[in-house]
């Protein structure tokens, strides 16, 4: 079994008896079996005592009465909703733009957030329903949407929100021409499906999404899944599954509607045949499953529904359930679903019916012509249909169909000897296709493709199958494939790889991240001269231009070998990394790679962000803020960053300082961002300086900084002594009083919280100066001169000096240090691009430089006014500064720029 | 307690540190003891007992692990005479669990403050369920015949109350190890 769906069973089982146990419900076997559980593995008691404890916090935090007003307090607008974020990934909608442009529009209000989650489904599914899954169901969605979000404002009650939904959804499809739903019909549906706000209760759409998510496919019989698949995945209507299978067109519709009254049973809490269904009442079901197929409603049986739907809640509850169900399952019975979950089960009839769909694929594709690898974008067909031809023909021609009853796999390219079984009334198998060469086997197909070029889309869409050999090149953006041995990999443009199998990808350039969840098969990475071997891990693998592999492993165990072609005799050079750690290897390296730890967690994109980058591409904030921080992380030579993001009291979305990341003498305040835009969206702000509050930024010179990477930390944990180079930038601007004067402010290296000894090096407006300068440690430097003006044109005699105003202003900061030597220098205003053909404004030695810290701080003359600090940047080279701030500059051209791909 | 030990560490510190970790102190006990009467009745024992043994606290241990040793004393005394043997787990179970709970209070600290702010982005339904369930101490059946639903439905909706909790505990965890990585 498939170590995930096993590791998934367990999980849901155990988690199943825990609530029993705690409920005190559990029997004596079941507690046999907890035990055993809990005894066999780590993680599950670790998984269990988390569970237990959640409960126990809830009656820890619930036994206090006073506590529950604060609980139901509303949230202050805007604030993150991670409940409903959440909530929202268990429909599976988070690809669709009418679903994200409402739940945008509600995000303000967690209670109209929770409402559209459970009002969109029903939308979908009436819209379904009026349209028989005609072409064009998106556009009437979209003017529902539309309709909807016209009338809709923040202050709308939760029941004024319900309603809204309903007068759209009828405004609409009840102008829709030749719509299937009959008008009365449409009406009863509507007054019975938005009247109430009540979500939680029977028609809880979440739950019904995570009832479906335990139930399709893999817990329905094998005949079932069969016709599900004819249905949903191929989108047959029922006389033509009839006439697939050889069975009467009644019996089919019969069964579909038996599926469907199933699955509304379930939702619902009841068993099939807890209820004595009337003549009448089993008449209208089938009338309503003949709607949910598309075929029109005759006079007698419209009357029949409708009176069906209006005499009892519970009727209607059924009604759009069903449709519901209907729209879900059509969203969700995917091949890649059933060849994902098919570690299960592996009963041999399920097997069959599996092999069975399978075959279906390829027979029903035949209209569409055999694929070939030089068209293997399927433009004429379904996605999930290309991505369902693929996976079938790759395991069909790679594996064989012996893969699951126990036989050898038949070699590529050769004909099964024995194929599997099939039902009696099955369809002959397709001929074979003599004249035509054995094309390779599929071993993945591209499931994300994001911000790809035009050209490059057309070959690796969304679909595409990648058979054996296959090239995977692209210049720019991202591509994520799932092979058919059930693993994920994420690959960054630019990038050169190679499908060898699908559990070997020869990588020659660029970085991929590999998420490895088969069935105990290792995921094997090759690169020009090693090989990168895995078991059930995460883990990123570089390969640069001058063949230098770096691996970074976020989950699990990776081993990182050198394969030299030099010495092929000698024995290879290895080194076994786990989560946590990374490690280089130079092509020409004669020692093992050195295993450091990582610096931070996101130097590859990782298949989460997938996710997060199309929630990004809807204008998710929270995902917006969250793609552009993993990017500012890949900008090479960043060793600090903080953008003050308001939200956590710039707790988050900084790296590179140690914790607390904003140490204070008084009051944290916040400002408004300085400058047009900011290198992260979303969140960020500015630090506010005033009243000769001290703000200091511990820099990290830990072991695994970047400051250590960039080999810049002393033995004392100081910067300032080790030769090298380091640059700074930051952005100031004086608000609140109209020309206010300050004693000084600025910004201080620092190696101690005490300004008379530990501050080797100021700038800003030095005390006692008017204008901006820097201002080196006294005791420090033997230089009558210890304070300099910033000269704007070094070029014209004298000095011309820059006089703070109520300006955005842009400082950039070079130190050169060298043992006991330094020189800073400084730009204000100066673009980044430019620095390096313009003279620095002002120019100074310094002795004994060496610091730890930064310190922010503004006194204002007359105790009115303040600094805002905004976006302090650290890099090893110019160029990084550059990357950070042009970062902001790129996304003003192009919104898209940072969430479509590196 | 005896008061005339000289060296006894002051009264209010042992309130202060008390009050301080009874929250966790009462996760520990709850995870071993199968029923809130269990819990509530063993945190009461372990409180009197760590009051009564206080004199012999040497202030520079780790006042949690101390208390956590008690208390996992007090559950195997408790458990001895409980009513609801057949609910217990295994004595081995006990013992791994209460090393391993001790092995990661840090992580634990973190998931409960994380619970609160978690609690608060609950939609209001679900919310009022888990102030029945919790706050008024309400059976799964008493619930059920309040709400006017099954029994197997309130299950299901707290099932999927505390799933929702979980995920929601563990993505702010991984936001917050992510965002200060």
């Amino acid at each position: 079994m498939n170590p995930a769906h096993e590791s998934n069973a367990d999980s849901t089982e155990l988690l199943s008896l825990a609530e029993r146990w705690l409920e005190g419900v559990i029997s004596a076997d079941e507690k046999q079996r907890l035990e055993q559980l809990l005894l066999s593995d780590r993680r599950r008691r670790d998984q269990f005592v988390q569970h237990v404890q959640l409960s126990a916090g809830l009656h820890w935090m619930f036994s206090a009465a006073n506590q529950v007003a604060n609980v139901i307090d509303p949230e202050p607008e805007g604030e993150s909703r991670p409940a409903a974020i959440i909530a929202q990934r268990r429909l599976g909608l988070s690809n669709d733009e009418n679903f994200i442009r409402g739940y945008q529009r509600c995000a303000a209000r967690e209670p109209h957030l929770q409402a559209w989650l459970q009002i969109y489904p029903r939308i979908r599914a009436a819209t379904c329903l009026a349209r028989g899954g005609a072409a064009g169901d998106e556009q009437i969605l979209g003017r529902i949407v539309e309709a909807f979000l016209v009338d809709y404002a923040p202050g709308l009650t939760t029941n004024e929100l319900w309603r809204l939904a309903s007068r759209s959804v009828l405004e609409v499809l009840g102008s829709v021409p030749s719509q299937l739903l009959p008008q009365q019909v449409l009406r009863a549906l509507c007054s019975a499906t938005f009247a109430a706000a009540e979500p939680a209760g029977q028609l809880d759409t979440i739950a019904v999404c995570e009832l479906l998510d335990e139930h399709v496919p893999h817990k329905f019989s094998p005949d079932a899944l069969r016709l599900l698949y004819l249905r949903y995945l191929h989108g047959l209507a029922p006389a033509k599954v009839a006439l697939h299978l050889r069975r009467p067109a009644s019996s089919v519709r019969l069964q579909l509607a038996a599926l469907r009254l199933d699955l509304v049973q379930r939702c619902l809490n009841k068993d099939a045949d807890d209820q004595q269904a009337s003549d009448a009442d089993q008449l209208a079901w089938r009338s309503w499953n003949s709607l949910l197929d598309g075929e029109p409603l005759s006079r007698e049986a419209t009357s029949e529904v409708h009176e069906w739907i209006a005499s009892s809640p519970d009727n209607a509850t059924r009604a759009i359930l069903a449709a519901i169900i209907h729209d879900y399952l059509g969203r969700q019975l995917l091949a890649v679903r059933l060849l994902h979950e098919l570690g299960v089960r592996n009963d041999q009839s399920y097997v069959q019916a599996v092999e069975q769909s399978l075959r279906d694929i390829e027979l029903l594709a035949t209209p569409l012509g055999p694929p070939a690898p030089s068209a293997r974008t399927v433009s004429s067909g379904p996605v999930k249909l290309a991505a369902a031809l693929g996976l079938a023909a790759g395991l069909l021609l790679s594996v064989g169909l012996g893969l699951w009853g126990g036989k050898s796999p038949t070699p590529p390219g050769q004909p099964a000897t024995n194929p599997p079984s099939v039902a009696q009334n099955d369809p002959p198998a397709p001929k074979p296709r003599p004249s035509e060469p054995p094309l390779p086997p599929v071993v993945a197909v591209v499931s994300e493709s994001l911000g790809l070029a035009p050209r490059d889309s057309d070959r690796i869409g969304i679909g595409t199958l990648l058979r054996q050999g296959d090239a995977i090149a692209f210049d720019h953006g991202i591509a994520q494939i799932s092979t058919t041995t059930g693993s994920t990999l994420v690959l960054e443009g630019p990038i050169q790889a190679t499908a060898e199998s699908s559990s070997l990808i020869a990588l020659g350039r660029g970085k991929l991240t590999g998420l490895n969840a088969s069935r105990g098969e290792s995921l094997v990475i090759q690169t020009p001269h090693s090989r990168v071997t895995d078991l059930g891990t995460e883990f990123g693998v570089r390969v640069t231009d001058n063949q230098v592999v770096s691996v970074s492993v976020y989950e699990g165990e990776v081993e990182l070998a050198n394969q030299g072609a030099e010495d092929e005799q000698a024995s290879p050079l290895a080194v076994q990394l786990t989560a946590g750690w990374e490690a280089q290897l130079d092509r020409n390296a004669a020692l093992a790679p050195r295993a450091v730890p990582l610096t931070h967690q996101r130097e590859f994109v990782r298949v989460d962000e997938v996710q997060l980058r199309k929630e990004a591409r809807a204008g998710v904030d929270a995902a917006l803020a969250a793609v552009d921080f993993y990017e500012l992380l890949r900008v090479d030579d960043l060793i600090a960053y903080q953008g003050f993001d308001v939200d956590s009291q710039g707790t988050s979305y900084t790296i590179g300082f140690r914790d607390p990341p904003i140490r204070r003498s008084g009051r944290l305040s916040f400002g408004p961002n300085v400058g047009d835009i900011a290198p992260l969206r979303g969140r960020s702000g500015s630090l506010e300086a005033s009243d000769g509050v001290s703000f200091f930024l511990d820099l990290d010179t830990s072991e695994r900084s970047f400051l250590a990477k960039a080999n810049l930390v002393d033995d004392d944990g100081l910067v300032g002594q080790r030769p090298g180079e380091l640059w700074l930038a930051w952005r100031t601007q004086i608000v609140g009083a109209e020309g206010a004067d300050f004693d000084w402010a600025g910004l201080s290296l620092m190696f101690g919280n005490d300004r008379t000894t530990d501050e080797p090096l100021f700038v800003g407006v030095p005390a006692g100066m008017n204008a901006f300068g820097l201002h080196v440690l006294p005791s420090l430097v033997d230089d009558p001169m210890r304070q300099a003006p910033l000269d704007q044109d070094p070029q014209l005699d004298g000095v011309q000096a820059v006089v703070p105003d109520n300006r955005a202003h842009l400082w950039v900061m070079r130190l050169r240090m060298d043992g006991d030597q330094a020189d800073a220098a400084v730009w204000c205003d100066v673009p980044p691009d430019l620095i390096a053909d313009t003279s620095p404004q002002l120019l100074k030695p310094t002795e004994g430089l060496r610091f730890d810290r930064l310190r922010l701080e503004a006194r204002p003359t007359g105790g009115v006014g303040a600094w805002l600090f905004d976006d302090i940047t650290l890099a090893a080279s110019l160029q990084g500064i550059a990357d950070v701030l042009h970062r902001a500059d790129s996304r003003s051209n192009d919104p898209q720029a940072s969430v479509t791909g590196p | 307690m005896t008061s005339s030990h000289d060296n006894s560490p002051p009264s209010s510190l042992f309130v202060q540190l008390f009050a301080k970790h009874q929250c966790a102190l009462n996760a520990f006990i709850s995870t071993l003891a199968p029923t809130r009467t269990d819990v509530d009745d063993i945190m009461q024992e372990t409180s009197l007992a760590l009051w009564k043994k206080w004199d012999q606290f040497d202030v520079s241990r780790d006042f949690f692990r101390w208390a956590c040793g008690i208390a996992h004393i007090e559950v195997l005394r408790h458990r001895r005479k409980s009513a609801t043997d057949r609910l217990w787990l295994n004595d081995e179970l006990i013992q791994l669990l209460s090393v391993e709970m001790l092995e990661n209070t840090e992580l634990f600290d973190l998931r409960r403050d994380a619970l609160e702010g978690c609690v608060q982005k609950l939609s209001d339904v679900d919310r009022a369920a888990v102030e029945l369930r919790y706050q008024s101490g309400m059976t799964v059946d008493t619930m059920a015949k309040k709400l006017g639903k099954t029994p197997r439905t309130v299950h299901r909706t707290m099932s999927r109350i505390r799933r929702l909790l979980h995920t929601c505990i563990t993505a702010t965890l991984r936001e917050l190890s992510g965002q200060s990585a």
